[in-house]
């Protein structure tokens, strides 16, 4: 028996997938870009900030030093009612103190070392995360350009009925566009189960939050932290009378003796100085895909229990895996290389995608110089306009108005194309962009060598 | 740090077998039923390999591996291609209008209305009625909350490719009803709202 799809079906699929690709193209192509280079957010901040200090360790005692110092600095603006403490990990190697108002580097002693300068990284993730768009918006539309990478994965697959046939093929050396489609279906197939993981896992981190006021308008009675609060925890109840700032000591000693396997990546300080207030302390499990699991004190530093991410129910379990799946954080180094790699090839993917149909009309005889102008302008333009930001970043500091110049670029690179569409622009705008990534990797070797 | 379970190692190597296995079985000149089943089926056990050594992390490092080999044997293939003749496809995609065929913006709006707001309202309805139904059957609120968020993307996917696949407006619409219809009713009787 040979299963067949029809004729017909493969040119609905064909179409469906045109149609899908066309409108999500240039978006999900910034997404996919963007999502490629936050891989490795980590080493980013290292690179826009050499001059921090690093450790490998932080004693209890230091971190407790750092919290009342911070606090202390503090005491004139509004209380902070959360204050994060990351901690020196294998991939940022450093201690720095988040609060409301301010995030600053610590020493190994627990003194302030400076405040914390990764604008660049901030703004890299803003731009995958939520299109540099506050609020739920952003993050919303990203999640909805996830389900799009799986409706297009959907309608390839139907509209391409020798994909896994020719998975092996790859004319590099033909022309009249067959170079183009091969490099599109191969790279296609060959990550479709990193493409899917992405997919699902961008898309349930982008509409989570429209999926929890689902949840707690049908079940909950509106409130939406209680329809979070089964999979991640409750949020206890504040209480603003002032108290003796927690023992945070207590609770890093304890997770050391009792878990002496889990890696401490963050401690979390809710209403700090306040009878109200508790400590998290966030712990990655090995080989585990988790994020970590949460576990509870009290401000005494004794131990209230924990979450449950790690030995939880399976839906704890799944959700607290979706972040590591998605951004590559569950494997060292050779993870995140192979991420950027995939990362990479799936915005081939997409890149390909408008080029194949535009080939696809100019074969047809049809002469669209502007379309095919603007779509350079987007491939080529999108990168450009990330270097910029990141030359600007090192030789403006880190107030430089990094998300402003990025959107700026952005679009007006492609609208200058369309405008101007003869000479094709993309011998020029490779050309920037080479001169940009080469200006930028030789400002910061400057900036690492000062 | 503590490295992957040995059953991970073996998995990925079972994986790197399909890989290999599967370009020799599309590369003969008959199709084979035998090679193509080897080729999956040394894929299904990698996964479970890695899956018994590692959970959920061990897949996943396992199939990076498969990934990995994938594209060096594409790398080959890129690098070893001759230069052909073939002419590229040329099959519309029927995205756009060709010049002198009508622009129907109408229809076209409609059916982005279709496949993008009224298919994730459908999709949530359906998320938050399987939801309920786990509820009813007695899964936990943590199993069932879960399930609902991955179900809301999974679902709208499928929704907005089968909707396009759909060749007239009341399939369209039959397709959208039933699972909205569906998830309202057994989110009414799961006892919300």
């Amino acid at each position: 028996m040979r299963l067949a799809i029809s004729k017909d079906a493969v040119q609905r699929a064909l179409s469906a997938h045109a149609a899908i690709g066309l409108l999500a193209s240039a978006l999900l192509y910034l997404i996919c870009l963007t999502g490629t280079l936050v891989v490795f957010y980590q080493e980013w901040q290292r690179i826009e900030q050499p001059d921090a200090p690093e450790m490998t360790a932080i004693a209890p005692e230091a971190v407790q030093h750092a919290v009342a110092s911070v606090l202390a600095a503090e005491k004139n603006k509004p209380r902070t009612t959360h204050l994060y403490v990351h901690m020196p990990v294998e991939g940022l190697p450093r201690s720095t103190i988040t609060t409301d108002h301010q995030a600053v580097h610590i020493d190994a002693d627990g003194k302030i070392a400076g405040p914390e300068e990764n604008s660049w990284s901030e703004f890299l993730l803003g731009a995958h995360y939520a299109l540099n768009i506050p609020g739920l918006v952003g993050m919303t539309i990203v999640g909805i350009f996830g389900v799009m990478i799986l409706a297009l994965t959907l309608s390839g697959l139907v509209a391409h009925p020798r994909i896994f046939r020719d998975a092996f093929r790859l004319r590099t050396r033909d022309n009249h566009g067959v170079g183009l489609a091969d490099w599109h279906n191969r790279l296609g197939v060959w990550t479709m189960p990193f493409s899917l993981a992405i997919a699902v896992t961008g898309s349930m981190i982008g509409l989570g939050v429209v999926g929890a006021y689902g949840l707690a308008g049908a079940f909950y009675k509106n409130d939406i932290e209680a329809a979070y609060a089964p999979i991640f925890g409750e949020e206890h109840a504040a209480d603003a009378r002032p108290a003796p700032l927690a023992d945070i000591a207590a609770p890093l000693a304890w997770l050391a003796h009792n878990e002496p396997d889990a890696r401490l990546t963050y401690v979390i300080l809710h209403d700090p100085g306040t009878r109200g207030q508790h400590t998290q302390l966030i712990a990655e499990h090995p080989r585990r895909l988790i994020y970590g699991e949460t576990y509870e004190f009290g401000a005494d530093g004794s131990y209230h229990g924990k979450v449950g991410l790690s030995d939880g129910h399976l839906g704890q379990q799944l959700a607290a895996s979706t972040y590591n799946l998605h951004f590559g954080n569950y494997g060292g180094l050779p993870v995140k290389i192979a991420y950027v790699l995939f990362g990479f090839a799936l915005t081939i993917v997409v890149a390909t995608g408008t080029s194949i149909w535009l080939g696809k009309r100019q074969r047809r005889g049809l002469h669209e110089p502007r379309l095919r102008a603007g779509w350079d302008g987007v491939i080529w333009g999108v990168p450009l306009a990330l270097a910029l930001t990141l030359l600007a970043r090192i030789l403006l500091g880190n107030g430089a108005p990094l998300i402003a110049i990025f959107w700026l670029a952005a679009i007006a690179i492609p609208l200058v194309a369309i405008v101007r569409p003869e000479p094709r622009p993309k011998t020029l705008l490779r050309r920037l962009l080479i001169v940009s990534v080469t200006a930028c990797a030789a400002a910061a070797l400057l900036g690492i060598a000062a | 740090m503590i490295g992957p379970a040995p059953l991970v190692w073996l998995g990925a190597a079972a994986i790197i077998a399909a890989v290999l296995q599967l370009r020799r079985a599309w590369g003969l000149s008959r199709r084979s039923v035998l090679a193509n089943g080897m080729g999956w089926a040394l894929m299904l056990l990698g996964s479970l390999l890695a899956l018994a050594g590692d959970g959920a992390w061990g897949l996943a490092v396992a199939s990076l591996f498969g990934m990995a080999c994938a594209a060096l044997l594409l790398a080959h293939a890129a690098w070893t291609s001759p230069r052909g003749k073939a002419r590229a496809s040329e099959r519309k995609a029927h995205a756009l209008p060709e010049p002198g065929e009508p622009r129907h913006i109408g229809r076209r709006l409609i059916t982005f209305l279709l496949t993008i707001p009224l298919a994730f309202a459908a999709s949530l309805l359906a998320a938050l009625g399987a939801r309920a139904l786990f509820a009813m059957a007695g899964l936990n609120d943590a199993d069932g909350n879960a399930i609902a968020l991955l179900l809301l993307p999974l679902l709208w996917g499928a929704l907005a490719f089968w909707l396009l696949m759909l060749s007239t407006r009341r399939a369209q619409l039959i397709c959208l009803a039933a699972p909205a219809a569906g998830g309202l009713v057994l989110t009414l009787v799961g006892g919300a709202l």
